[in-house]
């Protein structure tokens, strides 16, 4: 198992009450799957992934990397695994709006201590793969939401990560973009054995995963 | 469209923003605070001042003249009295003094004849203190009595009269550095005077009267109006009228120095305020980008959204107005309490909080905050709906128009309030421009720099991560390192600037305290004597003293046309004065070479050799006498004519303690002349002083020695009072701006997090962010430091010259202040951030 969540419970504290978003959320992943996260909007998923990738802290319960419980990584642990082991795709790209697209992309390699002229050879094949080399020198503001969001792909697994999480991934893209990022995302999956859970509210995306795990009411089946 | 405010929307982002449009207040209302303040405490100083300044003359004001009072002169002194003024009558004289001994050489003296009530303030030290003055006693300087060999309990003669001295003059409170007589001083009672049978017709006697006024509390205004009202009752050019401000102008220079000083200081820190509250006024603006854009989307026309944010603007005005006075108030109040305590003030001080001054800080504020994003509103309610929303945390444009208004705007603005607080419209003029001409030059400035460090970060892609990325982040965040860099470096180059000034006044202030002052004068040194006197004082005081000869003249043509004593009906009161000026003694001097503290300031001084006869004036003395340059001037040197052509003007700097003189001609001129010398110097050890007296008494007993330091000292202590006051308010300017600044820092904190929280999800460390941070801080830094010192260096030298402060870079004085610069953003910046470091990633991005 690469990926283990142990009764995971999320709560926010509102001025008026306390919400349980998630309620007992426990699954695992193992090496090289590929999960497809479903589930209505507002129903946690987006809150679900954070957990996961160790971005948020549960209120109670713990997410496990290869029996490892994030929690006791301590700060710096987290950053280090996130470093090498994580690829991230947030639901609305985030990018920094000072780096172009090429230097986004570059960015977890430069992290990992890559030379800057090596990360943005790699960064630059990521963004052909993925249709983008025409736009690697604009910044975020030039760039459609579509574009962006292939550019926070390519960030994702530049670096060659174990596990890759995405939040809907293809939510702005056109049928045929989508497809190709799907192809390119599948093809990671496939070749380097990254685990990869996607969220999407897309049934036939869904479908071409091992394995949909649907979130409600607070909890998986 | 109409611009129809929609009120709901006006409140709601009004209450969302609550914090910081208070801190936008805030850092007005400092600068509206001080404002308010430094009225107060200027007046606080100007008191003490005047408090002690009245003591160097003994009186409110002095009443002189050469001839006996007359009739009317006499009534109206009446009239004073009867109004609760203290009049008391003096007399003084010069006369030689006979000690009563066989060896005793008689020399020359200062009489002044007195009665029981002086000194009206001030004290009279006496050594053994306290005797009591009888009609057949004296009190004698105790400089004199030691170069003489006399003590207490001595017979001396003065004119037909025997005398017994009583006590030694320690300290006289109207010796006045000067209007100090060359010669020591001897003091006897009025009735003293006609058993000396020394005052007869045609005796060169000077009558006094000194004036007390009642109390008042504004005893400045009140003696210069006193001295008004007597000169136009008494309407005689024969009499002087001093009003205490007046007596000593190294004190009255300085003090306007100062107090333009302090109203510099005022405006600083208001400016302070407007650049702390224009600059996070900006981030918010531009933070309102997306807003705008939904606002825009929705349908909200451009016209509605420039009057809801002009208003909120507005309202920061408002809230300023209100904190600063009140703030203003109690800051005031602090001051003031401090102020009695340091500058032992007696006088009671009253703080003042009037309408007036509310209006005026009410106007002050909604100016500046309505003036100062001006453009940003403008520039954000007209920009196009979708290039919003794209350009979710970009800056606004910038569009060239409103800046340009702005700056007149600003250039007119200084101006007037300048105009209006120091009252003198070089200074206005000099001021609103230098800060005009800065503030561009600082723009294109921190532009030039953060595109330089972008191209820099770009042209070394070999960096190491933190130092590439904190480098890409000053110099790609474009809009924001310009602000901060601008906000810091105006900062710290005004701060900069003021302590350069600070320091440059300082230090002339102190340099009658400094080594290098003379506090000792010889006069009525012989010219067969100079050699004597010059080996004997060179062997005590370890240098060579400056030796000037002194020549008696009187002018007797200007141009060829004779000055010839008109009568005095038909002539105005200007032309009679003009007339006496003219007809009077003057000492000359010859000189080949000017000393440090004299500077030509029109024509050109002559080369050392120089034979041809040719005359050197005192800008006020030639603007007194009406001539310039070019213009023949003829006197007479006890029978002998000479005439010469005035080829230079100089200023003199009379805080130097140089012997100066008003007309100077070359040596080789003036050098066959009957002439006797003066002396200034300073011994190596005041100790040596007693016996430096005697061995001068022994060989040259004509020559007399005059002993500056105490009445140096006197003023002295009032200067340096001044200077505490001075330190105290620039450090309170210093703490203002700092805080000022520090807020700025802060506001940007959320931008802030959510890149540090971007690249803590991708895996960043804490330790990187923090070098991240480091680096781009230390860039904003090392910036600031560089433009802040030019501009600490362009304006100080600005402000020092409308001050008229010689200017003077105290290196390590201002270098403390801008290493703070290089320091401080980084500092604040960690603090600011430290907890965005540990945040938790999720929560800050969904913050926004
Ligand atoms: N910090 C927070 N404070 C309070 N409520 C929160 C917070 N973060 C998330 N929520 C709530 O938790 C719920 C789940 O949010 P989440 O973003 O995980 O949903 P989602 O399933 O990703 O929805 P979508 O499909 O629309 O993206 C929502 O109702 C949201 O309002
Ligand atoms: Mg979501």
């Amino acid at each position: 198992m690469i990926l283990t969540a142990e009764n995971l419970i999320k709560e926010f504290s509102t001025p008026r009450k306390v919400l349980r978003i998630l309620d007992g959320v426990s699954f695992s992943v193992s090496a090289g799957e590929s999960v497809a996260i479903t589930g209505p909007s507002g129903s946690g998923k987006s809150s679900l992934l954070g957990l996961l990738a160790g971005l948020d802290r549960p209120t109670e319960g713990r997410v496990l990397f290869k029996g490892q419980a994030l929690a006791d990584m301590g700060e710096d642990g987290l950053s280090a695994w996130r470093r090498n082991c994580v690829g991230f795709v947030f639901q609305n790209f985030e990018l920094v709006s000072s780096l172009t697209a090429l230097e986004n992309a570059a960015l977890p390699l430069e992290i990992l201590g890559t030379s800057t002229r090596d990360a943005a050879a790699t960064a630059g094949n990521a963004l052909e793969t993925l249709g983008m080399s025409s736009r690697a020198d604009h910044f975020p503001n030039e760039l459609s939401g579509g574009e962006q969001q292939r550019v926070a792909i390519a960030r994702a697994y530049v670096h060659q990560p174990e596990i890759i999480f995405a939040d809907e991934p293809t939510g702005s893209l056109d049928e045929e973009t989508a497809e190709s990022v799907v192809k390119a995302l599948l093809q990671v999956n496939e070749e380097r054995k990254t685990a990869l859970l996607l969220v999407t509210h897309n049934p036939d995306l869904a479908g071409r995963l091992d394995r949909v795990l649907t979130i409600h009411g607070g909890s998986v089946a | 469209m109409a611009g129809r405010l929609p009120r709901s929307l006006f409140l709601r982002l009004y209450r969302r923003n609550f914090g910081k449009l208070l801190f936008f207040s805030s850092c007005l209302a400092t600068g509206v605070a001080f404002l308010f303040a430094v009225g107060n405490v200027l007046d606080a100083v100007d008191r003490s001042v005047s408090e002690r300044s009245r003591e160097l003359l003994a009186a409110d004001l002095e009443v002189s003249s050469n001839r006996p009072f007359t009739h009317d002169a006499q009534a109206l002194f009446e009239t004073l009295r009867s109004e609760g003024s203290r009049v008391i009558p003096m007399t003084s004289f010069s006369s030689m003094l006979r000690p009563n001994s066989d060896s005793g050489v008689p020399f020359l003296v200062s009489v002044k004849a007195i009665t029981e009530e002086y000194p009206l303030y001030g004290r009279l030290t006496l050594e053994p203190p306290g005797v009591p003055l009888g009609i057949s006693e004296c009190y004698l300087e105790d400089t004199a009595a030691v170069q003489h060999g006399l003590t207490v309990g001595d017979r001396v003669g003065l004119g037909s009269a025997s005398l017994r001295i009583a006590a030694l003059i320690k300290a006289e409170p109207d010796k006045s550095m000067t209007r100090f007589s060359f010669a020591p001083r001897v003091i006897i009672t009025r009735d003293t005077v006609a058993r000396t049978g020394l005052v007869r017709f045609g005796s060169r006697i000077r009558q006094r009267r000194l004036i007390a006024l009642p109390p008042s509390n504004d005893p400045a205004s009140a003696a210069r109006a006193a001295v008004k009202r007597i000169a136009a009752g008494l309407a005689s050019p024969y009499v002087r009228i001093t009003a205490f401000p007046d007596a000593e102008p190294t004190i009255s220079r300085v003090l306007k120095r100062v107090t333009g000083f302090f109203v510099v200081v005022a405006l600083v820190t208001l400016i302070l305020g407007a650049i702390g509250m224009g600059a996070s006024l900006t981030l918010f603006l531009n933070e309102q980008l997306p807003t705008v854009g939904v606002l825009r989307c929705l349908g909200l026309g451009s016209n509605a959204i420039a009057l809801l944010y002009h208003s909120l603007c507005g309202v920061v005005g408002l809230q300023g107005a209100f904190l600063g006075s009140v703030g203003g108030w109690l800051l005031s109040g602090a001051a003031l309490g401090i102020l009695r305590e340091a500058l032992g003030m007696t006088v009671p001080v009253t703080l003042s909080f009037d309408w007036l001054t509310m209006l005026e800080a009410l106007g002050v504020s909604a100016v500046v905050a309505i003036g100062v994003p001006f453009a940003r509103v403008r520039a954000l309610s007209g920009v196009a709906p979708l290039a919003v929303m794209r350009d979710k945390t970009e800056a606004l444009p910038d569009r060239p128009g409103p800046a340009v208004i702005l700056a007149l705007a600003s250039l007119a603005a200084i101006y007037g309030y300048t105009l209006l607080k120091s009252n003198s419209s070089e200074m206005a003029r000099g001021f609103a421009i230098g800060l005009v001409v800065a503030a561009a030059g600082l723009a294109f400035l921190t532009a030039a720099a953060v595109r330089g460090v972008e191209s820099f970060a770009k042209r070394f892609p070999g960096l190491p991560f933190a130092l590439r990325h904190g480098l890409l982040i000053v110099g790609r965040e474009r809009a924001r390192s310009r602000i901060f860099l601008f906000t810091l470096s105006a900062g710290f180059g005004l701060l900069g600037a003021l302590d350069l000034v600070r320091t440059s006044l300082s230090r002339e202030i102190l340099l009658g305290k400094a080594e290098s002052v003379p506090d000792l004068f010889l006069v009525d040194i012989q010219k067969p004597q100079l050699k004597g006197v010059q080996s004997l004082t060179r062997s005590f005081s370890g240098n060579e003293p400056e030796y000037s000869p002194l020549i008696r003249a009187r002018f007797t043509h200007i141009n060829d046309e004779p000055i010839r004593r008109k009568p005095k009906e038909g002539l105005t009161l200007e032309e009679r004065s003009r007339q006496r000026f003219l007809l009077r003694e003057y000492n000359l001097t010859y000189k080949d070479k000017l000393n440090g503290s004299e500077k030509i300031i029109a024509g050109n001084f002559w080369s050392p050799g120089e034979t041809k006869a040719q005359i050197s004036l005192e800008k006020g003395f030639s603007e007194r006498m009406q001539v310039g340059l070019g213009d023949r001037l003829r006197f007479d040197i006890q029978g002998r004519p000479i005439e010469a052509v005035v080829t230079s003007l100089r200023t003199i700097d009379w805080m130097s303690m140089k012997p100066n003189f008003f007309v100077v001609l070359p040596r080789a001129v003036l050098e066959p002349a009957p002439q006797n010398f003066i002396a200034s110097f300073r011994l190596s050890s005041r100790d040596n002083m007693p016996e430096y007296q005697r061995a001068l008494g022994r060989g040259f007993p004509n020559v007399s020695v005059i002993d500056l330091s105490k009445v140096l000292d006197q003023v002295q202590d009032v200067l340096t009072t001044l200077l505490a006051a001075l330190k105290g308010v620039a450090w309170f300017c210093v703490g203002v701006g700092l805080l000022v600044l520090a807020g700025t820092i802060a506001l940007d904190r959320r931008a802030h997090a959510r890149r540090n929280a971007l690249l803590k999800a991708l895996g960043c460390s804490a330790r990187s962010l923090i070098a991240i941070d480091t680096v781009s801080f230390s860039m904003i830094g090392l910036l600031t430091f560089v433009i802040g010192c030019l501009t600490a260096l362009g304006l100080g030298r600005l402000i020092a010259h409308m001050l008229e402060i010689s200017f003077f870079v105290d290196a390590a004085a201002v270098g403390k202040t801008l290493a703070a610069a290089l320091l401080f953003p980084t500092i604040v910046g960690l603090l600011v951030n430290a907890r965005a470091y540990r945040a938790d990633v999720l929560k800050t991005l969904r913050a926004d």
